[in-house]
């Protein structure tokens, strides 16, 4: 599907907002002004005048000009200029400006208008600058005066002025605009002064918090000679399905195919096992995205005729394919990086993505179907559409669904690794990890990887250099939906052997263990905290470390077992002999969702010291 | 007519093997055993081979004498594995510039499958080409191939048109992933004269051959000669990025090629540059050469820094600070800068355009200034045979001053010095352009400076087995220049720390760093810490090193093929002064120990001894005296790595008396 509408590129990165006072502000927006003004349901225009002072280098990226063109927007004018101690340094015309693709697929109509100032510190930029919307207007230019942290807002004003009489709907930062109506149009109007600007910290909580932003569509609009209403999702889904009527048109002769190797399938469930496995096989994903197309699927024939699409292709592909085998389907757009729908609006705009909905009605069950890579199970609702708002496409409308999430307890990794140890500090090493539900998803394919990109992933958290490293293993229960239904669970496992020279440093008469060689401590940050600390799912690790002693050494020391619970983690540690040739270490960390007050960051800190402290300690052997 | 001329420079043997999976060379021409074949018994783990490849250049001219380059590239790629699927889609960059005009044409794609007893085409629909600006001056054109799947064989083939018939971008015969065979293929009229080179470390066959051809000029047939220089390489292994390496795309099998005169029959020869003498020549009719030692527009200025009690040094640092105080510099590095007048008019600059200024006052104050032209290790190595002003990416000053002492200057870089530059620029062949006498000559300016950190740390031991200490560390040169590097990357001292610390596993108390904003040689870091050791029973158990040096990750693979090239040679001495709480006694200390890694020209060393009844003193020195490596030595030298970063792991044993 066509990227967000709405929402910028940059916001989809951002995850981070609080303020700061202003003296630390790298950058200033002096001066913001965009006013939208609505000719038609057809035209538009967005006019923009800022002003911003860039105080130093970390500052530069505010005063970048970037925007956005397709088929239906243009930047029809373009003024500016660099400024330094109030004299202009340089004029900037729409000559001077950069143009370049900004495909994340194979093509795109996105173009990208792009120029970036360069003088001393400190400098202002003023912009002015006209988008002319055309072909249609199916939502207003996003508000967002400010994405990089620390830059303050003085004034910035946003304007949308419609032919009077045009209902329009919005999801704000801030309270409601004011609005006025003068003549033949309304006019909402939406103000910013005094934004201290926000920093960037780690594990934060959305930017939409607190950067000011407006998101606005129109209530009825028309789009690439089409029309619509985005009243409800209802109303949406209508629109979409009336783009998409001939989009099933697969031929005669490839449908009986589909029947005959369907034939011997008893359930829904089988019909849609042989059909994935087709896509599979049969397809892969490309994206293309040009017009209106950029929301209309190709036909399913150009699928199979091309072997590519994208999401809206494959989804729309598999759909047809399945109705031709007698299994309904639903078409449902979602957006893979938010689970709720913004409250006050309604629009495709916000949307990301598209996946197939079947119905499993011998099983009271649905399968969300992840058409872009059919590796995924059958049965598996993958991490970026377990738990979210979904809307259905279908003759009758749009229909929102909330696809159902996993209890946090399911996602967890577990290894346990086999150390034999020789008394210089090397070993061989033996491996078992399990992983499941979103923790398997990384290793999904992990068999088709080369074998430099297996031992990678494999080994990257490890601390040690590994040799000779050997996937003896893999599996997983991929073909367990049908047993365990709702309940299912996807879980790779693999079993690797590895050996390395430096496991353990061998000084003198003694031998110096690792504690946990095979994962990695916590981040933390040591500064003041700005923002709460957001854990947004929960996850859990146990790890069992079990090392051969070489013959004619003792434990001497073991490092005192360590057990911390708070609200959001716990962790446990602990180290004990086994008899009297093997040391065995267990290490197991669960976090569930929360958000840490800012105040309180102090103690996720010492939490996070006092993890990479347990990771790091030794356990010492000595010559008997 | 005169005889064409191709002058191969690193002539190479016949084939030393044949390819593995046997070819026909012809669009289209499908074997079953490229369809049936499910992998690649070279290189198992392939997740898509190029079965064949062949470029070729082809520079020909038409009836209006008008000179035209086409390029057309040929590729059968087979997919082995999902992930090769990747491999289908394809990009082609060309030129829209009025004067570099290029066009991209004649794209055909089909891919081929198996379908039962027969082998099915599927033709690419051409309204799947896409048109897209990709940068100022240049397009891309994108397309894919239909109907890929696990064992799908794609055959690809386009052409770009280009005005530039002089120029050839590098033919790479080996990739990322296994290449079956590889042809190279340049094609010229007689009266174009070229010489062309190959690099890498696989052979290459190389023939040539001759073919009539005639164009009907103003009416009349006019008959020449085709000559065609062919390269082939069969066999050739994937080669990926590895670390430790500025430009690992250098030592994949490829050919360069570079026109050096046309002559035509009663025309003026056109003449490419042929000698190195000729590319100086240009360099000083160029910007680079006039605005670096023109007339400085802020004279007075210049001349008011002088000092009677000011160094040399001294005064080129000033009169580099007051040109940074003129322009700022905007981030890009140019070859050639613009006009002072201009530069000045914008204050902000590339780092040409400031090292022109600069080069510039410096004559005011009677320094000799020249431009030293670079060409940057990551662009790869620049073979002295292959002359181009199109060589070099960047000009730096060689200053000479009135005493005669030289240094070289990179004004831009605030982490630097004189003599002190980025690593990426300490070539050995870097062409100094002078104003008389010999117009220009090669400098080796990879080790113009000893490059060195010396850190000294004491340390209070708890009988907690807390350690509180602190530690400075002094680098110079290009030690210096990577320490400001690094300092500088992060937005505030806070992200450094953090690093520190997790790297570390210290507390840091406080932290003081002297050099980020100085124009110097030196910068030093100063810490004061706080570290838990292992305490248990009547036991401690203390690592002496409150930092490390050395990463094992920097050789973690097991395997290597690029060679290593590491960014200077440079010392480390590290001494540490341990105080032990009382009531303790050392009940067991490292060994003295000393490793050598011959191919690296590196030793290291460490001691400990008891100095008093409760200090210990720890001295570890390391040095690396070379900067390559061949891949053939990688063992050794990852063994050697081991053994250098296993004795950060060292440990001193203190056990209550």
């Amino acid at each position: 599907m066509r990227a967000i509408g709405l929402l910028p590129a940059v916001l989809a990165s951002l995850i981070l907002t609080c303020a700061v006072h202003a003296q630390e502000a790298s950058a200033i927006v002096r001066f913001y002004d965009g006013k939208f003004s609505m000719g038609s349901s057809k035209t538009g225009t967005f006019k923009v005048v800022a002003e911003i002072e860039v105080l130093g280098e970390s500052g530069a990226p505010a005063s970048v000009f970037v925007e956005n063109t397709d088929s239906y927007i243009s930047l029809s004018s373009f003024s500016g200029s660099v400024s330094y101690k109030g004299k202009v340094l340089t004029k900037i015309t729409k000559s001077d400006l950069s143009v370049r693709s900004l495909s994340s697929g194979l093509a795109e109509d996105n173009l990208a208008y792009y120029y970036s100032p360069s003088a001393p510190y400190p400098y202002t930029v003023k912009y002015e600058y006209t988008m002319s919307y055309r072909k249609g207007v199916a939502f207003f230019p996003t508000f967002m005066p400010v994405s990089d942290e620390k830059v303050s807002i003085e004034n910035a004003t946003y304007s949308i002025e419609v032919p009077k009489g045009t209902e329009i709907q919005y999801y704000a930062s801030q309270s409601s605009p004011s609005s006025e109506t003068k003549g033949g149009t309304d006019t909402y109007i939406w103000k910013v002064s005094d934004f201290k600007g926000f920093v960037s910290e780690h594990q934060m909580p959305s930017a939409l918090e607190m950067v000011p932003f407006v998101f606005a569509a129109p209530k009825d609009f028309m789009y690439g000679g089409t029309t619509g209403s985005q009243r409800t999702w209802n109303d949406v889904g209508k629109w979409l399905n009336s783009l998409q009527t001939s989009s099933d048109d697969l031929p005669e002769d490839f449908k009986a195919t589909l029947k005959e190797m369907t034939r011997d399938c008893r359930t829904t469930f089988d019909k849609v096992s042989v059909l994935y496995k087709f896509l599979r096989e049969k397809t892969r994903y490309v994206s293309i995205q040009y017009g209106i197309g950029g929301y209309v699927p190709f036909p399913a024939s150009t699928v199979l005729s091309t072997g590519f699409g994208d999401c809206k292709a494959l989804s729309n592909f598999l759909r047809s394919a399945l109705a031709a085998v007698d299994v309904p389907s639903d078409y449902f757009i979602l957006n893979t990086e938010r689970k709720e729908s913004l409250p006050g609006i309604v629009t495709f705009g916000l949307m990301n993505h598209v996946m197939l909905s079947v119905p499993l009605p011998e099983r009271n069950d649905t399968l969300w179907v992840e058409c872009t890579n059919p590796v995924y199970p059958l049965g598996y609702r993958h991490s970026g559409v377990a738990g979210h708002e979904v809307v259905l496409i279908g003759e009758g409308g749009g229909q929102v669904k909330t696809v159902p999430s996993y209890p946090d307890s399911l996602s967890r990794q577990s290894q346990k690794t086999v150390v034999t140890l020789d008394d210089k500090g090397g070993a061989s090493i033996s491996g078992h990890r399990d992983m499941y539900l979103d923790r398997a998803e990384p290793y999904i394919g992990f068999g088709e990887l080369s074998t430099d990109a297996q031992i990678r992933r494999l080994t990257s958290a490890m601390k040690i250099h590994p040799d000779n490293v050997t996937v003896t293993g893999i599996g997983d229960n991929f073909g367990e939906y049908l047993e365990k239904g709702k309940d299912f669970c996807p879980h790779v496992w693999l079993d690797y052997t590895m050996s390395t020279t430096v496991y353990a440093n061998a000084d003198g008469s003694r031998i110096f263990l690792p504690f946990n060689p095979v994962a990695q401590g916590m981040t933390f940050q040591r500064g003041t905290r700005v923002n709460d600390l957001v854990i947004t799912g929960g996850m859990s690790n146990e790890d069992v470390v079990e090392v051969k002693i070489p013959a004619g050494y003792k434990v001497e020391s073991i490092p005192e077992p360590v057990e911390l619970h708070t609200a959001w983690g716990d962790f446990v540690a602990s180290a004990s002999q086994k008899g009297s040739d093997t040391v065995l270490t267990k290490v197991s960390y669960t976090f569930r969702p929360a958000r840490i007050p800012k105040e309180n960051y102090d103690q996720f800190r010492s939490f996070a010291r006092a993890v990479n402290r347990a990771f790091e300690s030794k356990i010492v052997l000595a010559r008997e | 007519m005169r005889r064409l001329t191709f002058f191969i420079l690193l002539l190479t043997c016949a084939t030393a093997f044949g390819q593995s999976i046997s070819v026909n060379p012809k669009f289209g021409d499908i074997s079953d055993a490229e369809v049936d074949m499910t992998t690649f018994s070279s290189d198992t783990s392939a997740a898509a081979l190029i079965l064949y490849s062949e470029e070729t250049y082809n520079v020909t001219f038409d009836a209006s004498l008008e000179i035209l380059q086409t390029h057309s590239v040929h590729r059968r790629i087979k997919i082995l594995k999902e992930a090769g699927r990747d491999y289908a889609d394809f990009r082609v960059l060309y030129y829209t510039g009025k004067s570099l005009s290029e066009s991209v044409s004649g794209i055909k794609v089909s891919t081929f499958n198996r379908d039962g007893d027969r082998i099915s085409e599927t033709k690419m629909d051409k309204k799947l080409v896409f048109t897209e600006p990709y940068s100022d001056g240049v397009n891309v054109v994108s397309f894919t191939a239909p109907e890929v799947r696990v064992g799908s064989v794609i055959d690809v083939y386009y052409e770009i048109k280009s005005l530039r018939y002089y120029k050839f971008d590098d033919v790479y015969l080996q990739q990322d992933i296994p290449v079956n065979m590889a042809v190279a293929r340049y094609s010229m009229a007689e009266y174009f004269f070229a010489k062309g080179s190959m690099r890498g470390s696989y052979p290459v066959d190389v023939e040539t051959e001759e073919t009539e051809s005639n164009i009907s000029v103003s009416g009349r047939p006019v008959y020449f000669r085709t000559k065609s220089a062919i390269y082939t390489a069969k066999d050739l292994p994937a080669m990926s990025s590895e670390p430790l390496c500025y430009a690992p795309r250098q030592y994949r099998s490829a050919i360069s090629y570079e026109m050096t005169r046309f002559v035509y029959p009663g025309m003026s020869p056109v003449n490419f540059n042929t000698t190195w003498s000729e590319v100086d020549v240009a360099v000083r009719e160029s910007n680079i050469w006039t605005e670096t030692r023109g007339k400085c527009r802020f004279a007075d200025e210049v001349l008011a820094l002088k000092d009677d009690g000011k160094n040399e040094k001294q005064l080129i640092a000033d009169v580099r600070d007051l040109v940074l105080s003129k322009v700022e510099w905007d981030g890009t590095r140019k070859l050639v800068p613009r006009k002072s007048s201009e530069i000045l008019k914008s204050k902000t600059g590339s780092a040409a355009d400031i090292n022109a200024l600069t080069g510039s006052a410096l004559k005011e104050l009677g320094f000799e200034v020249e431009p030293l032209l670079i060409r940057r290790r990551s662009s790869g190595y620049l073979p002295e045979y292959l002359v181009s002003t199109d060589a070099f990416d960047l000009f730096i000053l060689c200053i000479t001053s009135p005493s005669g002492t030289q240094y070289y200057l990179d004004a831009a870089r605030k982490e630097g010095y004189l003599n002190v530059l980025s690593d990426d620029f300490l070539v050995t062949n870097a062409r100094l352009v002078h104003p008389e006498g010999p117009v220009g000559e090669w400098r080796d300016i990879s080790e113009l400076t000893t490059n060195q950190i010396i850190v000294s740390t004491e340390m209070n031991l708890g009988s907690d087995g807390l350690i509180e200490g602190k530690m400075v560390g002094r680098s110079y040169n290009q030690c210096s220049f990577a320490l400001k590097e690094s300092y500088g990357s992060y937005d505030s001292p806070d992200g450094f720390i953090e690093e520190e610390e997790q790297e570390e596993n210290v507390e840091i108390i406080g932290l003081d760093f002297e050099g980020d904003d100085k124009f110097s040689a030196e910068a030093i870091l100063s810490e004061t810490f706080e570290r838990e050791c292992t305490k248990s029973g009547d036991m401690i158990y203390v690592n002496p090193f409150a930092t490390k040096f050395h990463n094992r990750s920097s050789f973690r693979s097991e395997k290597r093929q690029t060679p290593i090239d590491l960014p200077y040679k440079y010392r480390v001495t590290y001494q540490a002064k341990i105080n032990i709480p009382e009531g303790y006694q050392v009940e067991e200390m490292p060994s003295t120990l000393a490793y050598t890694c011959a191919p690296l020209n590196s030793r290291v060393q460490l001691s400990c001894t008891l100095s008093s009844e409760n200090q210990i003193s720890v001295t570890f020195v390391f040095l690396l005296g070379g900067r390559f490596a061949y891949a053939e030595d990688y063992p050794d030298i990852r063994a050697y790595w081991e053994q250098v970063c296993n004795i950060y792991e060292k440990v001193i044993v203190l056990k209550k008396s």
